[in-house]
């Protein structure tokens, strides 16, 4: 039912606010080193090359792994060792002026170079650590949480 | 979970001041065109700003407010980040199309871009190319979200033609909605009549 509801909401959007990829994704996988996997629900997948990302993903490295993505509005990620983090919001809408983002890093190392989010809206990326939380106007920034 | 964390960062707080196991160090460096931009560091007890090239600070815990800004040497940063940023993406590569007024047809100089589209593709083995169709503002906006879909098509099939997996392209259209030279309603504006291919 939410579904359904869902899919007409995403129709009716489709003749006023124009047609993205209907699956959300967010941004893909472009860089892979030893074991790193996307999280997603309950699955465990090993990230490949050109793996689609979606909000609510999680990334996870193991000892002698990295990974690289690049979001949707042109953002990077790369990660290191023994590191995770979730996708916790990405909405990236241009045309109706909907900008934002917040990655929950939980563990690890991380260089994230912001992209158009950060520049049409700043202060909307958000960078949450357990410990406090990084507003992003640009543009690149090293992240270490222990 | 937290409570407990933060008994033990208190904990070796007292115990040595500069020399916390817990906590998160934030960096701010130039980007690739040596451009360093701007970050605010907030915790629940305070608030730090970094706007200079290899500022760095520390967040202790959350109930304690950052320390204060101090700079980070290059080589400690590479020691610390090196196998994050030796798997750093590159920044997408970003084509511009252009068509002809009220068609589905590229300029001839745009037809012959479509090569260095595919280079570009193969050079970066790239997984992941976005085909973005857009219009300018002349005629209705319905028509305009189908013109700037069957570009967006007319794109793709051009793609496909050379080689390009279709695993690797997305297709998206918007109209008359993101023009890339914002007008008035109803101008032709052939800057806007185009097709953005991103290459991952």
């Amino acid at each position: 039912m939410k579904f359904m509801i869902a899919l007409l909401v995403l129709v009716s959007l489709v003749s006023v606010t124009g047609y993205a990829e209907p699956d959300n994704v967010i941004g893909s996988v472009k860089t892979v080193k030893g074991e790193a996997f996307v999280l997603r629900g309950e699955a465990k997948l090993r990230a490949e090359k050109g793996t689609r990302l979606f909000v609510q993903d999680m990334l996870q490295t193991g000892r002698d792994g990295s990974i690289g993505v690049i979001l949707r509005d042109d953002s990077t990620v790369s990660m290191g060792s023994s590191s995770k983090l979730a996708m916790k919001d990405f909405d990236f809408r241009p045309s109706e002026g909907i900008f934002s983002m917040a990655l929950n890093m939980i563990k690890g190392t991380f260089v994230v170079v912001s992209g158009r989010i950060a520049k049409l809206a700043p202060d909307s990326v958000k960078l949450e650590t357990p410990d406090g939380i990084a507003s992003v106007r640009g543009t690149k920034l090293l992240v270490k949480v222990k | 979970m937290r409570g407990q964390r933060l008994a033990i960062v208190l904990l070796l707080g007292t115990l040595c001041v500069s020399c916390a196991t817990k906590g998160t160090i934030v960096v701010l460096v130039p980007d690739a065109r040596g451009h360093t931009g701007h970050v605010t560091v907030s915790t629940e007890a305070g608030v730090a700003s970094l706007s200079e090239a290899g500022q760095a600070v520390v967040i202790a815990a959350p109930a304690t407010k950052p320390g204060d800004p101090y700079f980070m040497s290059e080589k400690k940063r590479e020691g610390i980040f090196q196998d994050a940023l030796a798997v750093e993406p590159e920044k997408p590569l970003v084509f511009n199309l252009y068509f002809k007024s009220d068609s589905d047809r590229m300029t001839a100089d745009s037809l012959s871009l479509l090569k260095d589209v595919v280079k570009a593709a193969a050079e970066r083995d790239s997984r992941d190319i976005s085909i973005n169709g857009h219009t300018d503002r002349s005629g209705d906006a319905d028509y305009n979200m189908r013109l700037s879909n069957a570009r967006a098509h007319a794109v793709r099939a051009h793609l496909l033609e050379l080689g390009i997996a279709p695993t690797s392209l997305s297709l998206a259209y918007f109209g008359e909605g993101d023009p890339l030279v914002p007008t008035a309603d109803n101008v032709h504006e052939a800057r806007n009549r185009r097709v953005e291919i991103v290459v991952r």
